[in-house]
C-alpha cells in the first residue's frame, strides 16, 4: 500500500468525521428473560438507512443526525422492537428483546431485513447456538465444529473428523477463539468430538474471507465462539445423559443480579461402564495377567460476569479439558523354586487445553467502548510410560527391582494482553482499533528417561533428559478498521492489520495487511459485496496424518521457514426474500505463499527435531463459488449449501520441488460439496432435524504401476521381501511404486444422512427432552482410508492378489439421550 | 544345545558404576521386547483402532484408468567397471502377480559422450552386460528398445571421487552381559559385549559442483571355533559374517537425527522415538560446499565371546570397511525416495520414487568411490 492510498483513506475518514453533527444512541442489547447479552443483534434506522450490530459484549452505539428516528432492534428468534422518537441529544437505550408474544409496549415487526444484505461484511456466517443444537450429531453430542462443516466453503477432513479446511486452506489455518482466547487443540477423541460443549456456548461466528482488520494470525478462517454469561434473574440448569457422555449446565445470579455465573461440565463414561469388559479382553490377550485400559475426556467451562454499572463490566472465563488414556498391565509373572519374578507396565497419556481470560468492558463515553483482556491459553501433551520388574531370589535371599520410565512432554503456552476499542464518531463511521501482545512459549518435545535398579539396599539411578529446549517468541499486532457509509447505497469496511513476530532473535514484520469490504445496496433486499484480505501466519501445526492426533505439534516460524501469507479476493450477491430466506452467492480466489508440505515420505510423529529438514516451502491457490440459502425463522429452519471449489499447491522452488515442481491438488480438493440442514418444529412437544451431505471424494496418491527396483549394493534391504521358498528370487523382488503425480486419484464420494427426533414434555420444574438420533441413517460405507491390500496365495507357484480396499469407520449409529432443563 | 540361562547385566554407562545385577530374562524376553520395541507410530495406530467402536473394510472398484506397463531400467555405473542394466516391465498395481516380467529381447545400447559404444548383451533374467569400462570423464547414455514399446533412455555422468583424508574412531562399551548356565553356576556360557563406535571421517568437498554422497560402512566379523577340550580357539573362519551397518548419523548433514539412545535397546524411549529414515546413508554438501568436512557417525556392534548356545563359535575380531561414494543427483534422489517409500506406516501414502528414465521408469545412477579404508576394530 503506497502513500497515496493512505492519504485517500485518511481523507475519507477525517472529512466525514469533521463535518458531521451527530447524536449518539448507545446501550446494551440483552434477552429479556435472562439478561444474557446478545451478539450481532441488528440495530437499523429506517429513515436514514443506517445500521449497526451489537458487539461481542452486546454493546451498540449508533450515531445519527438530529431529527426523527425510527430504530429497530432485532435478533434471530426474538421479537423485533421498534423505537420511534425525536433525537436531539445523546441517548442511552438498553434493549431487552423477548421471545414470542410477550411484548406489550413495543411493536412486533418480525425479523428485520437480513443482516447479510446490509452489512459490509461478507464471507461471514453467524449460527445461533439454538440452531446448532437442532443439527443431528454423532452419538447425540451437539458439536459446533461439525455444524460449521456443513456450511459452504468449509470442508471436513476424513469421516468423523473435526478437522476444518476452509476455502482450500489447511487445518492449522483456522483461528478458533473461545471468548477471544485461541484454542490450540479443538479435538477430543482424535477429532470425533470437539472441545466446545454446546451447553456453554451462546454464539458462533465463522469468518472465512474478507476478514475485518481486528483479526489476524491465521490464513483461512476465524471462528469466534462466545460463552454464555449466565442468567441474572433466575437459576437455570440442564442435565443431559447420553450414551457417550453426560453433561451438566448451571447458571444464575450470584449474590445479586449484577453478578452472574455459568458453569458447564461434560465427561464421557465409557471407561467406567466398560471397565470390566475391557480389562477382561486385554487380560485374555495378555496371557491371563491382570490388565486395565481406560479412556475418557472431560471439559469444564466456567464464566463469571459482574456489572459494576452501565459503564463497567468484568468477565472471568475459564476452560479446562483433557483426554486421558491409561493402561496398567502385568507383563509377565514367573515363579520357580529358586525365584519369583513379575513385571508390570503402566502408561498414561494426557492431553488438553486450559484457558483463562479476564476482560474489562468500559464505556468511555457513548461513542467509545473499550475492552481490555488478559488471557492465558495452554495446550499440553504428556505421555508417561514405565516398566517395573521385581525379582525375589530364594538363595541367597535377595530382591532386585528394576524400573525404567520415560516421560514425554510437548505443548504451547500463550500469555496475551490486548485492548480493543469501538468508536462511533458519527452516523457514517464505526471504527474499531486495538493492539495485542502475545508471549508464546513452545515446548516442542522433551523426553525424560529414568532407569532405576535396586538390589536390597543398593540403588543405582540413571537419569537422562533429551529434547529440544523451550522456544520463546513474542507476537505483537495492531489494527484499525472503519465501517464507512458513503450514502445509503455504498458501505465500506476498510482497515489495516500490522503484526510482528520475534523468534530466535529474528523479527518478522508483515507489511500492513490491508482489509477491504465493500457493499453496494442494489435494492432493499439485494446487495453486491466485494472483499479483499491479506493475512499472515506465524505458527505451523506439524501433523502426522489426516486424523487429529495429540502428538500434533505447534511450532513457530523459524529463521529458515518464513511466515505464511495469503491474499483473498471475494465477491458476491446477497438477497433477502421476504424476511424469510437469505440467499447468497459468493466467489473467492485465494493465493497462499510460504505454505509447508512434507517431503515425499517424510513424516512427523511427536518429534520436532529436524522438522525444518522434512518440509518444503511452496505456494498454493484456491478458488470457488458458494451458494447458500438460509432460513432462520419460522417452524422450519435450516439451510442448503453448495460449493464448487478447487485447491492446488505448487512447490517449485529450486531444491524444494514436490511433484517435479508441477501443480498438484491439495489433500481436500473436492469439486462439489452439498449440505442440506433442516429442522422442523411440529409443536412444543415434538420436533425433528435432518442433515444430508454429499461431497466429491477426497484426493489421494495411488501408484498405478509398480516396478522392480533391484537391491542396492552394500545396504540392508529390509522392505517388501516376500517370504517365498526361493531365497534368490525373494532377494531380487523389490516392488517400488510408480507415482505419476501427488494426489492423482479421487476416492469414492461421501454422502450421509443424519436424523434426530426430540420429544419434549413440560414437567413440574422444567422440561424433559428425549433425543433419538441416527447417524449415517442409510448406513453408507464412506471412505476413511483407501489402500491396496495384497493377499499371497501359496501353491506350487506363489501368486498374489491385489485389491483396492476401503476402510469405513462410522456405519449407522443410533443413539439416545435424555435431558432435563430447569 | 539349548538350555535355560541366566544373565548378569553389567551396565557401563558413562555415569554409572559397574554393578552386577542378576535378573530373569528368559521366557518373558520376547513379549517384553515386542512391546517396548513398538514405536510411537504403532502405539498411536493401536490406540486409534482401540477407540474406534466399529470399522469395516471392503473391497472397492477401481474407477480410474488402467494404465499400460512401462519399461523399467535399473542400472548403476561406476568408472572402470563394465556397464550392466536390468530391464523389466512395470505392472498395473491391481495385477495379480508378485514378480515382474523381465525383458530378454530388448536392444540396450550404451552411448558414451554421444557416440554409440556398444550393444549390451542379454543374459539371464533381463540382465544386460557390456564390455566397455567407462572412464570418470565419460557421459553415459543408455537407450532401451523393447518390441512394441516406446524407446526409453537415460543419461548420467560421473562426479569426482571423494578423498578420505582421515578416520578417527572411539569405542565405547555400552554393556557387558555375562550368561551363565544357571543362577548358582559360575560356568560362563558367553560374554556379550555391546559397543558403540563413534567415527570422525574427514574429507574434502569439491567447491565447483553440487555434490551428493553415500557412505558405506561394512563390518566383517571373524569367528573362531572354540575347542572345549583345549579351551582355545582352534580355527578362524574368514569373513564368517559380513554386515552392512545400519548406523546412525550423528551429523547434521544427514537430515537424520536419530535419537542416540535408541541404540541402547532396553530404554523405552529409544525405541519409541527412533526415526530411521536415511536407510542408504546419503547426504549432500549443502552446508559444507567446498570445505574440508568432518563427518560424524556411530555404529552399534555386538560381540559374543564363547557362545555355546549358538554352536561353538566365538568372535575373534571385527574388521571395518569404509567407502565414501560421490553419487549423481538422480541416484541420490532415487535412494532418498526409495528409502522413504519403504518406510511407510499406517497413515502414509505411496511415495513418488525418483525416476530419470525418459519414457519409462527406473534409475540410471552413477557413482565414484573414495579410497577404501579398512582397519581392525580395536
Amino acid at each position: 500500500m503506497n502513500k497515496q492510498h493512505f492519504l485517500l483513506i485518511f481523507l475519507i475518514f477525517t472529512t466525514s468525521i469533521i463535518f458531521a453533527k451527530p447524536y449518539t444512541i448507545s446501550g446494551y442489547i440483552t434477552i429479556n428473560k435472562s439478561g444474557e447479552t446478545l451478539i450481532n443483534s441488528t440495530v437499523f434506522e429506517k429513515k436514514s438507512g443506517s445500521g449497526t450490530v451489537s458487539n461481542s459484549y452486546g454493546f451498540y452505539s449508533i450515531t445519527l443526525p438530529k431529527g426523527n428516528v425510527d430504530l429497530k432492534y432485532s435478533y434471530v428468534g426474538l421479537t423485533t422492537q421498534s423505537h420511534d422518537f425525536y433525537l436531539d441529544k445523546d441517548t442511552v437505550i438498553n434493549i431487552r428483546l423477548s421471545e414470542g408474544a410477550e411484548l406489550s409496549e413495543v411493536t412486533v415487526l418480525g425479523n428485520s431485513k437480513g443482516v447479510d444484505v446490509r452489512s459490509s461484511q461478507m464471507s461471514v456466517i453467524n449460527i445461533p447456538i439454538a440452531q446448532i443444537k437442532t443439527v443431528p450429531s454423532l452419538m447425540g453430542e451437539n458439536d459446533v465444529i461439525k455444524a460449521l462443516q456443513l456450511l459452504p466453503g468449509v470442508k471436513a477432513g476424513v469421516d468423523g473428523s473435526a478437522g476444518m479446511y476452509v476455502r482450500g486452506g489447511g487445518p492449522d489455518e483456522n483461528l478458533l477463539l473461545l471468548d477471544g482466547v485461541p484454542v490450540y487443540n479443538v479435538n477430543h477423541l482424535f477429532g470425533f468430538f470437539s472441545v466446545f460443549n454446546a451447553d456453554a456456548i451462546k454464539d458462533v461466528t465463522l469468518y472465512k474471507g474478507s476478514f475485518p482488520a481486528r483479526f489476524g494470525d491465521r490464513l483461512s478462517s476465524v471462528v469466534d465462539i462466545r460463552m454464555n454469561d449466565g442468567d441474572n434473574q433466575h437459576y437455570h440448569g440442564n442435565i443431559t445423559v447420553g450414551l457417550i457422555a453426560s453433561k451438566l449446565n448451571f447458571e444464575g445470579p450470584l449474590f445479586s443480579n449484577k453478578t452472574t455465573f455459568n458453569i458447564s461440565a461434560r465427561r464421557t463414561y465409557a471407561d467406567l461402564l466398560l471397565k470390566p469388559f475391557i480389562s477382561k479382553t486385554i487380560s485374555q490377550n495378555n496371557g491371563g495377567g491382570d490388565a486395565s485400559f481406560a479412556y475418557y475426556f472431560y471439559d469444564i467451562n466456567a464464566k463469571i460476569s459482574h456489572t459494576f454499572s452501565d459503564k463497567d463490566r468484568l468477565y472471568l472465563s475459564a476452560y479446562s479439558g483433557d483426554d486421558v488414556i491409561t493402561t496398567d498391565m502385568q507383563q509377565y509373572a514367573y515363579k520357580s523354586t529358586e525365584s519369583s519374578s513379575n513385571g508390570r507396565l503402566k502408561m498414561g497419556w494426557y492431553w488438553g487445553n486450559v484457558l483463562g481470560s479476564l476482560r474489562w468492558n468500559h464505556v468511555i463515553n457513548n461513542k467509545l467502548f473499550m475492552n481490555t483482556t488478559a488471557s492465558y491459553t495452554r495446550y499440553r501433551f504428556d505421555l508417561s510410560m514405565g516398566t517395573k520388574e521385581i525379582t525375589k531370589f530364594v538363595k541367597p535371599d535377595s530382591t532386585v527391582s528394576q524400573s525404567s520410565s520415560m516421560a514425554y512432554k510437548s505443548g504451547i503456552e500463550d500469555f496475551t494482553a490486548k485492548a480493543d476499542f469501538d468508536w462511533s464518531p458519527n452516523p457514517n463511521h464505526d471504527i474499531k482499533f486495538g493492539a495485542n501482545c502475545t508471549f508464546h512459549s513452545f515446548q516442542p518435545n522433551v523426553t525424560v528417561v529414568q532407569d532405576k535398579t535396586t538390589q536390597n539396599t543398593t540403588t543405582q539411578l540413571a537419569d537422562t533428559t533429551i529434547g529440544d529446549p523451550k522456544l520463546y517468541s513474542q507476537e505483537t499486532s495492531a489494527y484499525f478498521e472503519d465501517d464507512i457509509r458513503l450514502g445509503s447505497v455504498v458501505q465500506l469496511n476498510a482497515g489495516l492489520h500490522f503484526s510482528g513476530f520475534l523468534v530466535q532473535n529474528k523479527l518478522y514484520t508483515s507489511l500492513p495487511q490491508p482489509r477491504v469490504g465493500l457493499r453496494i445496496l442494489l435494492s432493499d433486499n439485494l446487495s453486491f459485496k466485494a472483499g479483499y484480505a491479506s493475512m499472515s501466519q506465524y505458527v505451523h501445526l506439524l501433523s502426522s496424518s489426516n486424523v487429529s492426533l495429540p502428538t500434533d505439534l505447534w511450532v513457530p516460524v523459524t529463521k529458515r521457514i518464513p511466515p505464511m501469507q495469503s491474499n483473498q479476493y471475494s465477491a458476491g450477491i446477497f438477497y433477502n426474500f421476504r424476511n424469510i430466506v437469505n440467499f447468497s452467492v459468493e466467489s473467492y480466489y485465494k493465493s497462499m505463499n510460504n505454505l509447508i508440505e512434507y517431503q515425499d515420505g517424510a513424516s512427523f510423529m511427536g518429534s520436532t527435531t529436524g522438522w525444518e529438514d522434512k518440509v518444503y516451502v511452496g505456494r498454493g491457490r484456491a478458488y470457488g463459488i458458494e451458494f447458500l440459502a438460509q432460513k432462520t425463522v419460522g417452524k422450519t429452519t435450516g439451510w442448503i449449501g453448495y460449493t464448487w471449489s478447487k485447491s492446488e499447491r505448487l512447490f517449485d522452488r529450486p531444491g524444494q520441488e514436490i511433484n517435479d515442481g508441477l501443480a498438484f491438488p491439495s489433500k481436500y480438493d473436492r469439486r462439489h460439496d452439498v449440505s442440506l440442514v433442516v429442522a422442523h418444529k411440529f409443536s412444543s412437544k415434538f420436533d425433528i432435524g435432518a442433515t444430508w451431505v454429499y461431497s466429491t471424494g477426497n484426493c489421494g496418491t495411488l501408484a498405478l504401476q509398480n516396478f522392480k527396483g533391484t537391491p542396492i549394493d552394500h545396504s540392508i534391504e529390509t522392505s517388501s521381501y516376500i517370504d517365498v521358498n526361493n531365497p534368490a528370487q525373494s532377494q531380487l523382488v523389490q516392488t517400488l511404486p510408480y507415482v505419476t503425480s501427488r494426489n492423482n486419484y479421487r476416492y469414492n464420494p461421501y454422502h450421509r444422512l443424519d436424523v434426530s427426533v426430540n420429544f419434549h414434555k413440560q414437567l413440574k420444574h422444567g422440561i424433559r427432552t428425549w433425543n433419538i438420533s441416527v447417524y449415517n441413517a442409510y448406513d453408507n460405507f464412506n471412505p476413511f482410508i483407501t489402500s491396496v491390500k495384497t493377499t499371497y496365495i501359496y501353491g506350487a507357484q506363489i501368486t498374489a492378489k491385489h485389491t483396492l480396499t476401503q476402510l469405513s469407520i462410522l456405519p449407522i449409529i443410533p443413539s439416545v439421550s435424555y435431558s432435563y432443563k430447569f | 544345545m539349548k538350555r535355560a540361562w541366566f544373565s548378569k547385566n553389567i551396565n557401563t554407562y558413562e555415569h554409572c558404576h559397574a554393578k552386577l545385577i542378576p535378573t530373569y530374562r528368559n521366557s518373558i524376553q520376547p513379549f517384553k521386547n515386542n512391546f517396548v520395541r513398538m514405536n510411537i507410530k504403532t502405539y498411536i495406530s493401536l490406540l486409534f483402532f482401540t477407540v474406534l467402536f466399529v470399522s469395516c473394510e471392503r473391497d472397492i472398484e477401481f474407477n480410474g484408468e488402467i494404465t499400460n506397463p512401462l519399461v523399467a531400467v535399473n542400472s548403476f555405473v561406476t568408472p572402470d567397471s563394465t556397464v550392466s542394466a536390468y530391464i523389466s516391465l512395470s505392472r498395473f498395481f491391481l495385477q495379480d502377480s508378485i514378480d515382474f516380467q523381465s525383458i530378454k529381447n530388448a536392444d540396450v545400447n550404451l552411448w558414451v559422450n554421444g557416440v554409440l559404444k556398444e550393444k549390451l548383451t542379454s543374459g539371464n533374467n533381463g540382465i544386460y552386460k557390456g564390455t566397455y569400462k567407462p572412464t570418470a570423464a565419460d557421459q553415459i547414455k543408455l537407450t532401451v528398445n523393447v518390441p512394441q514399446m516406446q524407446q526409453v533412455s537415460a543419461t548420467t555422468s560421473f562426479t569426482q571421487a571423494p578423498v578420505v583424508l582421515s578416520i578417527d574412531t572411539q569405542k565405547v562399551v555400552l554393556s557387558k552381559e555375562v550368561l551363565f548356565w544357571n543362577l548358582n553356576s559360575t560356568d560362563t556360557l558367553c560374554v556379550k559385549y555391546k559397543y558403540k563406535v563413534n567415527y570422525k571421517l574427514t574429507f574434502k568437498d569439491n567447491a565447483d559442483l553440487k555434490n551428493y554422497y553415500r557412505l558405506i560402512v561394512k563390518y566383517i566379523s571373524y569367528e573362531g571355533v572354540w575347542n572345549n577340550n583345549t579351551n582355545k580357539v582352534d580355527t578362524i573362519i574368514d569373513e564368517r559374517t559380513t554386515q552392512y551397518s545400519a548406523f546412525d548419523f550423528t551429523d547434521v548433514v544427514s537430515g537424520n537425527t536419530k535419537d542416540p539412545l535408541s541404540d541402547e535397546g532396553t530404554s523405552p524411549v529409544g525405541t519409541l522415538l527412533s526415526n530411521v529414515e536415511n536407510k542408504y546413508h546419503v547426504f549432500s554438501d549443502d552446508i559444507f560446499n567446498g570445505k574440508t568436512y568432518v563427518l560424524e557417525f556411530s555404529t552399534g556392534v555386538t560381540r559374543n565371546v564363547r557362545d555355546i548356545n549358538y554352536g561353538t563359535l566365538t568372535d575373534v575380531k571385527h574388521k571395518v570397511y569404509i567407502n565414501l561414494q560421490s553419487i549423481s543427483k538422480d541416484y541420490y534422489l532415487y535412494l532418498k525416495t526409495r528409502a522413504a517409500s519403504s518406510a511407510s506406516n499406517f497413515f502414509s501414502e505411496p511415495v513418488k520414487v525418483h525416476n530419470n528414465i525418459d519414457g519409462g521408469v527406473g534409475i540410471l545412477g552413477s557413482y565414484t568411490s573414495s579410497n577404501i579404508v579398512e582397519f581392525d576394530l580395536p
